[in-house]
């Protein structure tokens, strides 16, 4: 029984981490999701590869919740694509998680000691 | 954002279709555009992408509405599991469909008796009021005067009326017929919030005797006797031969508020001002109705009848601590004590649905086993354990959607049947509509026993490690010991609940047997009774009455097929009727303690012809006469009570002072004569030709070798040819009397009798799959303990352990079980103990053995494998 428990645990920790990533993502302007996972790959220096099963799901989650908003507009390669976009809610949402995590990277840090700089993102 | 929800799923489907395609073509532009090959490209995007339509599926589980979709899905994909395994699902619906069509029928009888209210306005503000008087007997009738103490003095009520049923014979319309009557205060209808159709309602007036010459009619006897015709108001009738004028007729709908069908009814009539004096002439009502006002409760009411009656001094003859007032809703009264039938049957269907519950878990298991590939095969594709569980779950409530549909048509079905068993006189079951309440019920049953046999299943089949059920043969099935001790406590439980049903079957129907056909004191086989009262205009009593029941009794016992005819009053008695007596020489008793005794009229042949067994003297004789001097015939329950140890024959008793004594010639074995219930009532009986002729309610019977009811005709000819003016009243024979008296406890018997069968039937099947089904999980044990040397009986002694483990544990649980519930029926059982020796060892035995032999198929067949084949088919 430990393979699915493992496999839980792996999803949760991805799930909170995921939303954060992708707000913060879009702080910087509208992206498509295909665009949304290259650049939390690029931002984590190719560490972090976003599974897609878990992007898609939590972009429609989000969306749903009201914290991003989506349109369609043609990319530069005029390709026609989903474009999410954060909202005035999404805003707020990010500044709390994210003094929520630079709490809680700092307490890891601490417990870590110096040297160990695991999970900036 | 609120679109059609159909419309806008679709539009949303293509919408995310589109921009996996736009990603899709993205991720290819750029691995191109580093210089891959287009094909290898568009390859490693899609691997890299992972499974298209699980991100799909879950995508769109965010939505919101993917719950739905997904029971929508889940729905189809168990229809069709379910016609893949068409003898799976014929048994397990077959299954189910008796146990709700079982708890169906009988709720739709609960709800017709218990639910539905009374056929009146507010009925529920309906009150019932009687006089319980406890002498040596105790008797449920109302002291006129208290009744009109009552009327004049309670605060607690709008109205309040009283009535008694009585038959009299009703001429000057057509043939003369006797018919149900009743004769009740002005009040009563108004107070029950009824209209007469046509006409008015008593006055006030006519309640006081003298005054009451008036009659409303049934709307059914005005539609037989009067054509239905307006010009029935105002004419005359005669009932028992008094003239009465048709003042009113009831509408069509209207039911008396008692049991019986009433066809006519009269002022209760009484002398008020001599009823107050509370003289020894005093009369009684047998029921009397209040409405309670506004804001008054039941309690209140009950309280402040006791205060009147604590102000009242009680008759010469009776204490105040004799006379209790006992208040009740109108309609307890009526539905009686069938409250607790009810409820046991309720019980007993309930446990029917466990078992069917517990058998159909018992399919699902063994079903769940043959689809642990494929459940393993969806969970590696990525389904969770939840939504497994989820589409189990819902194969479970198709199945029970489709069980509840076969049990209400089963219920639909059993309706009439269920009808014909159902006693008379219970209001509002003269049919059993399945209403809302009863759809609702069964829907709930349904929902109830999907969740109760599916999820045990769902949560093991679906928690099987993916790998394991994979990469193994299939031989190593889930959840090991586990699931073995699941599958022994579902066996252990059929077994208990099927042990409960069964002792509870078995003491209802030794109850009932008790009731009807034990110690009855006489041989009701072969009788045919007849109600006749000889009119009391021509036939007064006396040497008139006499001469013609002797010439009545002649003709009739001369008919060609007829062995006799004899008078008399009939077992079980039309309830509890007694009087005071005297025994010659001994002293006069305090008051309220006299000796009483039922005492009835009787013809020389009546014992010899209802076989009443004589014990000490003499019976009577044609030769006693008015001429003779004066006997009478005791019963044995007499003779214990008031002649403990002394020899009674000899002794002379009365019954009123003006009366002679007569001399007790004979003592008689006791007969059911106050019902089936009942212990018998001291009797007296006296021969009609010293009384002067019959009293009320008696009746005519005679026996015949032949069919009984072949030979009402003839006796109504007979009794025309003798006085064309004499009405002949209902005809029955004595078993249907007897059946008819039984009625209650026999509906309750019969149905707890097939329950009990069906649990059996249930339990044994159910048994027998858990232990086949142990048997074939340890095939390949089986095969490997052969190989190495076990014996063919060995094999099948340790199966024969496991089932001797299981059927110790039911019937253990059981025995417990059926301790604490029977306790329950103690109230429904005559003459029985609810914890009767012979029928809980019986009931064991025979569920053993049934037990023992479901075992014994599976373990003989255990017992028979082949090694070789076992274990080369792994």
């Amino acid at each position: 029984m430990a393979k699915p428990e493992g496999f839980r645990n792996r999803i949760d920790l991805l799930q909170g981490t995921l939303d954060m990533l992708i707000l913060q993502t879009l702080w910087v302007g509208a992206q498509h999701g295909y665009g949304i996972g290259q650049a939390i790959r690029a931002g984590s220096s190719d560490v972090r590869q976003v599974e897609t099963g878990s992007l898609y799901p939590a972009l429609h989650r989000l969306e749903k919740q009201g914290w991003i908003k989506s349109e369609w507009r043609s990319s530069e390669h005029n390709q026609r694509a989903k474009y999410y976009r954060l909202t005035a809610s999404g805003k707020k949402q990010l500044a709390g998680k994210y003094s929520r995590w630079s709490q809680l990277s700092a307490a890891i840090a601490g417990l870590m000691g110096p040297g160990e700089s695991e999970g900036q993102a | 954002m609120k679109e059609w929800p159909l419309f806008s799923r679709r539009r949303r489907d293509q919408s995310l279709d589109e921009e996996i395609e736009a990603h899709l073509a993205m991720a290819t532009r750029d691995r191109i555009e580093r210089g891959e090959d287009a094909h290898a490209a568009e390859a490693a995007t899609h691997r890299e992408f992972g499974n298209r339509t699980l991100i799909q599926e879950t995508t769109r589980e965010m939505w919101g509405w993917g719950s739905l979709e997904a029971f929508v899905k889940d729905t189809r994909h168990a229809l069709r599991q379910l016609r893949k395994a068409p003898g799976f699902t014929l048994t397990a619906v077959l299954v189910l469909a008796l146990g709700v069509g079982a708890n169906t029928a009988v709720f739709s009888i609960i709800d017709a008796v218990l639910l539905r209210s009374l056929p009146y306005t507010d009925s529920d503000r309906l009150l019932w009021i009687g006089e319980v008087i406890k002498g040596n007997t105790v008797d449920e009738v109302t002291l006129t005067p208290d009744f009109l103490n009552w009327r004049e003095q309670n605060h607690a009520f709008t109205a309040i009326g009283a009535f008694n049923v009585l038959t009299r014979t009703l001429t000057g319309v057509a043939e003369p017929v006797q018919i149900r009557t009743v004769k009740a205060s002005s009040a009563l209808l108004p107070l029950l919030k009824v209209q007469p159709l046509l006409g008015r309602n008593f006055s006030q007036n006519e309640d006081q005797k003298g005054h009451d010459q008036v009659a409303i009619l049934s709307y059914s006897l005005w539609q037989q006797s009067f054509g239905g015709s307006n010009t029935a108001i105002g004419r005359d009738i005669r009932l028992d031969d008094q003239v009465f004028v048709v003042i009113g007729v009831m509408p069509r709908e209207f039911h008396f508020p008692v049991p019986e069908a009433i066809e006519l009814l009269t002022p209760l009539g009484k002398n008020e001002a001599a009823e107050l004096k509370r003289s020894d002439g005093m009369t009684i009502v047998h029921d009397v109705i209040a409405r309670l006002k506004p804001g008054v409760t039941m309690e209140q009411a009950r309280a402040e009848m006791e205060v009147i009656q604590s102000h009242t001094a009680p008759p010469s003859f009776l204490s105040h601590a004799q006379i209790t007032v006992r208040v009740l809703p109108l309609r307890d009264r009526l539905v009686g004590d069938v409250r607790t039938t009810l409820f046991v049957l309720l019980g007993a269907v309930g446990f029917l649905l466990v078992l069917a519950c517990a058998n159909v878990a018992n399919l699902l298991l063994g079903r769940a086993v043959s689809r642990q590939r494929e459940m393993a095969i969806r969970s590696a594709l990525g389904a969770s354990r939840a939504r497994l569980v989820k589409q189990i779950l819902v194969e479970s409530l198709v199945l029970a959607g489709i069980g509840c549909a076969g049990g209400l048509a089963l219920a639909f079905w059993t309706r009439s049947v269920l009808l014909s068993f159902v006693p008379k006189g219970i209001p509002g079951l003269e049919a059993l509509p399945l209403d809302l309440r009863v759809l609702g019920f069964a829907a709930m049953s349904a929902c109830a026993s999907a969740l109760i046999f599916g999820l045990g299943p769902a949560l093991t089949a679906a928690g099987a490690p993916i790998a394991h059920s994979l990469s193994s043969s299939g031989r190593s099935l889930i959840g090991g010991t586990r699931r073995q001790l699941w599958l022994n406590l579902l066996a252990s439980t059929q077994l208990a609940i099927a042990i409960v049903l069964l002792t509870g079957g078995g003491l209802m129907l030794q109850s009932f047997w008790n009731l009807r056909y034990r110690n009855l004191g006489f041989r009701p086989e072969r009788l045919l009774a007849m109600r006749l009262q000889p009119s009391r205009a021509r036939y007064p009593h006396g040497a008139k009455q006499t001469a013609f029941l002797d010439e009545l009794l002649e003709s009739l016992g001369n008919l060609p097929g007829v062995d006799g005819a004899a008078a008399g009053d009939l077992p079980p008695g039309d309830g509890h009727a007694t009087n005071n007596f005297v025994i010659e020489g001994r002293p006069e008793p305090p008051a309220g303690r006299g000796m009483i005794a039922g005492q009835f009229a009787v013809s020389a042949s009546y014992f010899r012809l209802l076989d009443i067994p004589l014990l000490k003297g003499r019976t009577l004789m044609e030769s006693d006469t008015v001429a003779t001097n004066p006997v009478v015939l005791i019963n044995d329950a007499l003779a214990r009570r008031y002649f403990r140890g002394e020899n009674p024959i000899g002794q002379s008793l009365r019954t009123m002072p003006a009366d002679p004594w007569r001399t007790i010639a004979g003592v008689v074995q006791d007969v059911k004569n106050a019902g089936l219930a009942a212990s018998p009532e001291p009797t007296i009986y006296f021969p009609y030709r010293q009384t002067g002729g019959l009293g009320d309610s008696e009746w005519i019977v005679i026996r015949t070798p032949l069919n009984p009811i072949g030979l009402e005709s003839e006796l109504r000819k007979r009794v025309t040819q003798l006085d064309p003016q004499q009405p002949v009243g209902q005809m029955q024979t004595l078993d249907q009397r007897l059946n008819e008296s039984a009625s209650r406890p026999r509906l309750a018997t019969i149905l707890l009798g097939c329950f009990a069968a069906l649990g059996l039937v249930l339990a044994t099947v159910g048994l027998y799959g858990v232990m086949s089904f142990l048997v074939r999980w340890r095939f390949s044990e089986i095969g490997i303990r052969l190989a190495i040397g076990a014996q063919p009986r060995d094999v099948m002694g340790m199966i024969l352990i496991q089932g001797f483990k299981v059927i110790f544990a039911g019937i253990a649980v059981g025995i417990c079980g059926a301790l604490v519930s029977n306790r329950l029926i103690q109230s429904l059982l005559y003459g029985v103990s609810a914890v009767d020796p012979l029928t809980f060892s019986l009931t064991v035995g025979f569920l053993a053995f049934v037990a023992l032999m479901a075992c014994y198929i599976p373990a003989r067949q255990a017992s028979k494998i082949d090694p070789m084949t076992t274990l080369q088919s792994e």
